[in-house]
């Protein structure tokens, strides 16, 4: 083959390429929020590293100068603990006093504060992404998951002291690690927010917070929350409870130890009937493991039992794309973005698609709406479960948030 | 307002679809545009007063296109069908050879070669320099050439 020749391939192959953009899909929509962002930056996790290095040594500093008393927070690194730092080299001492002002230093940086209502004796503080994969964490972090953004600092924290966080704006989650004499915590600070938690307590989830939270810590007792908050989730289990997870949609967070009850707050950004399953896993410590899912009652969502061997999904996401396929007619709505929004005709197919995904991967049939297994699932099952959900929970769900921002605009326009 | 960012969207989506599946493959390029069609629409007044607005969404794109790549997923093009043959039949080394090239040689190559665009098209989306381009397109054909035995 010579030159000419490949250039009439690379042709010819650019129709199959025609081809594939022209295929039609119920390609998921994904509204973003907030406000424009800078720039897009390719090296985020290079800048966050950056950036946390750059607060731990103002905070090493800070605590050098000002003292335990003073009312600043006061976080040092612990050069012994280096090695648990991942990717951070931080100096603790930096020789530059303009990074004592630390947020303050770059106006690129926002500040999140988190306030401590009693003492904890370390704090790593690991940068997240704010994707779902990259959400899980807890009082053990995977070690898949931890971002190497992970720094390990002693804040010799008194009650009432506030830690202050730096981000970059516009980009990812906090999550800070307390680790205690006998319990330890866990709390994930999204954008600037102020956050309480306690090491041995029950947490105060203040409703009306307009960032994601999520606090959870084990010894005595946690809960979690995610914003903002239009809905309690409240789950109970009747037996010792080593971990917990929970799971809406993607998004793992960790869950809840207290005497073998279990108890987690889960606020979630959907109305409750739009809620789609939320999925429950625990170990309890005679080794059993169970699953099961949140179930709707009056006064919210309560965990519906379920035996150890027993994994029960509630199939809410068949009732949304049922809500969604009666709807009435959005002809003049999806004009707004076109082939944006997925039409009754792309709801039906991820419907059928869906059911057919989890009766193909998990060898079951539903006579109703719910996927039960008399068997523990294994890990595969589970997995290809969640990523039936994943696809089009999230295929859905959003496409109606984008059809409730289309109606909005219609409404608007209306009213002009 | 509204008629008008169609009208942009109408220009630029296509610009984009191509300029992504050049980039990232077929399996991310459908969800990754709708992704940044979604962005747009948010922010469509800041977007229609934009001077590049493709530059900028594909910007907008790569930053979205992390999540879809963190797990080390191949980029994924179409297998070449063979034309000069009468039964079907699939002729894989095209493909894998664009799959192995960087993935601003391949963007490059994809867009001029298979796309048909110009180099100052090219350059515009990527908001790029033109011989940052004229050198991508270069270097990615040395590279597809070796890979494939062409005689230069």
């Amino acid at each position: 083959m010579t030159d000419p020749d490949l250039e009439d391939r690379l042709a010819r192959y650019g129709d199959a390429l025609q081809e594939a953009i022209a295929v039609p899909r119920s390609a998921p929509v994904y509204p973003a929020t907030g406000s424009l962002p800078a720039r897009p930056r390719v090296n985020l996790p290079i800048i966050l590293a950056a950036a946390v290095m750059f607060v731990v040594a103002g905070f090493a500093v800070r605590a050098l100068l000002v003292g335990p008393g003073g009312e600043t927070t006061t976080m040092s690194a612990e050069p012994e603990d280096s090695e648990l730092l991942g990717g951070a080299d931080a100096d603790p001492e930096p020789e530059d006093s303009e990074q004592l002002d630390g947020a303050g230093a770059d106006p690129e940086l926002i500040e999140i504060q988190a306030t401590i209502d009693a003492a904890v004796e370390t704090c790593r503080v690991t940068i997240l992404d704010t994707d779902a994969e990259y959400f899980a964490a807890g009082p053990t972090f995977p070690t898949d998951l931890v971002n190497p953004n992970t720094l390990l600092i002693d804040p010799n924290l008194d009650e009432g002291e506030v830690v202050t966080i730096v981000l970059p704006e516009e980009s990812d989650l906090v999550v800070v690690f307390f680790q205690g004499e006998r319990s330890s915590a866990t709390c994930t600070v999204n954008r600037t927010n102020e956050m309480q938690a306690s090491s041995h307590g029950a947490t105060a989830i203040e409703p009306g917070v307009d960032a994601a939270i999520v606090t959870s810590w084990s010894g005595t007792s946690a809960s979690a929350s995610i914003g903002p908050v239009d809905l309690l989730v409240q789950g109970r289990v009747g037996r010792a409870v080593v971990g917990v997870t929970l799971m809406e949609g993607p998004r793992e967070i960790p869950g809840v130890i207290k005497d073998g009850r279990f108890v987690v707050y889960a606020t979630v950004s959907t109305a409750p009937e739009e809620l789609g399953a939320l999925l429950l896993s625990w170990s309890g410590k005679d080794g059993s493991a169970g699953h099961g899912t949140l179930e709707e009652l009056s006064d919210g969502y309560v965990l519906q039992q379920c035996t150890s061997d027993a994994l029960c999904v509630e199939r809410r996401i068949a009732q949304l794309i049922e809500q969604l396929t009666q709807h009435p007619d959005r002809t003049g709505q999806t004009a707004i973005l076109a082939d944006g929004i997925v039409t009754d005709q792309e709801l039906a197919t991820a419907r059928e698609s869906f059911v057919e995904c989890a009766a193909d991967t998990t060898q079951i049939r539903q006579p109703d709406d719910t996927i039960r297994y008399t068997e523990p699932p294994t890990d595969t099952e589970r997995q290809a479960v969640e990523t039936c959900w994943t696809h089009h929970a999230r295929e859905v769900a959003e496409a109606r948030d984008l059809q409730d921002r289309a109606d909005r605009v219609h409404e608007e326009n209306g009213a002009n | 307002m509204t008629t008008s960012f169609e009208a942009l969207l109408g220009e630029v989506r296509p610009r984009l679809e191509r300029a992504f599946l050049a980039r990232y493959g077929t399996q991310v390029m459908p969800d990754l545009t709708a992704e940044v069609v979604a962005w747009a629409w948010e922010h469509r007044s800041e977007v229609e007063a934009m001077e590049n607005p493709a530059g900028y969404l594909f910007r907008v794109g790569q930053s979205k296109a992390r999540r879809h790549l963190r797990w080390g997923r191949r980029v994924a093009l179409p297998v070449e069908l063979r034309s000069n043959d009468s039964s079907p039949r699939f002729e894989p080394g095209l493909d894998r050879a664009l799959a192995d090239l960087s993935d601003d040689q391949r963007t490059a190559v994809v867009l001029v070669h298979c796309f048909g665009w110009t180099q100052p098209e090219v350059a515009e989306v990527l908001e790029v320099e033109l011989h940052t381009v004229r050198n991508r397109v270069h270097r990615g054909m040395t590279a597809l050439r070796a890979s494939l035995g062409v005689e230069s």
